[in-house]
């Protein structure tokens, strides 16, 4: 079985491989990290929106031919939690949702949480897709400090209770931008970075 | 052929066993690094399966053998 030795180089090779491809996933070279949350499978970015109460079950809706999961908000504020493998400079946040015209709906990261200092800007309406309107916000996070890796958004909408009313929320997106790596010295800049943003942060202190 | 596929499930076993070990700390170091993109649970499950075979199928022949 004179073959079998490059078997057994390829079986250790492959997950080394896969871990060069992780880290070279999370380094995010191009300065542009896109995360979504659908409702109906958790993702490993952005949490389930908080408290549970303000926010009734997750449904899932069949519709025609269309399958998809949505989430009412019948109290304000509710809480959600992206979690982020670096820093980033901008975030543009779309959100798929139906309420009425007269209900307010702003949505925010924090500046700092400590301060409760909210970022809390409306949302753009910019189309409405199949009944769903679609909005867009932008928002400049270099200064928002993050807790344990971790950007808190504030989804509110004043009144929100007292009103009757409720925002049903179907999808949301954030694309995170930062300037990407030109050259060797941004590169190591990154890494420096991506050490701190992890348990090994101790080197630099 | 027997021989070739009792190496194979050994070695199978040890190399995705170290493989969940390191991939686990780098977890522990770096949050997010694996489980963002790579759910460490299936890893893991394989880990058992192939375990449970290994043991099947190398320690039995070492029994009958003493």
């Amino acid at each position: 079985m004179k073959f079998y030795k490059y078997i057994r180089l390829v079986l250790i090779l492959a997950p080394i491989i896969f871990l060069g491809i992780l880290l070279y996933k999370d380094l995010i070279l191009s300065g542009r990290l896109f995360v979504a949350y659908d409702f109906c499978h958790s993702s490993p970015f952005i949490s389930e929106f908080s408290p549970h109460g303000r926010v009734l079950d997750i449904e899932w809706v069949k519709n025609n031919n269309e399958k998809y999961c949505q989430q009412k908000m019948v109290i304000d504020p509710v809480y959600f939690d992206v979690r982020l493998p670096q820093r980033f400079n901008e975030a543009r946040l779309t959100v798929w949702y139906q309420k009425n015209p007269e209900t307010k709906l702003k949505i925010g990261p924090a500046v700092n949480l400590s301060a409760w200092q909210w970022q809390l800007k409306d949302i753009n309406y910019i189309r409405t897709e199949n009944n769903w309107q679609v909005g867009v916000v932008d928002y400049n996070i270099q200064s928002s400090k993050l807790d344990n890796n971790r950007l808190r958004f504030l989804v509110s909408s004043p009144g929100l209770d007292t009103s009757g009313q409720s925002i049903i929320f179907k999808k949301i997106t954030i694309e995170f931008i930062k300037t990407p790596i030109a050259s060797w010295s941004d590169f190591v800049g990154r890494l420096k970075e991506f050490i701190l943003f992890s348990r090994l942060k101790i080197i630099f202190q | 052929m027997k021989e070739f596929l009792k190496k194979l499930t050994n070695d199978l076993f040890y190399i995705s066993l170290l493989t969940w070990l390191i991939y686990f700390v780098v977890e522990l170091l770096k949050e997010g690094l694996v489980s963002n993109y790579f759910d460490l649970n299936l890893l893991l499950i394989f880990v058992v399966i192939l375990g449970a075979v290994n043991i099947f199928v190398n320690c039995r022949q070492n029994d009958r053998r003493e």
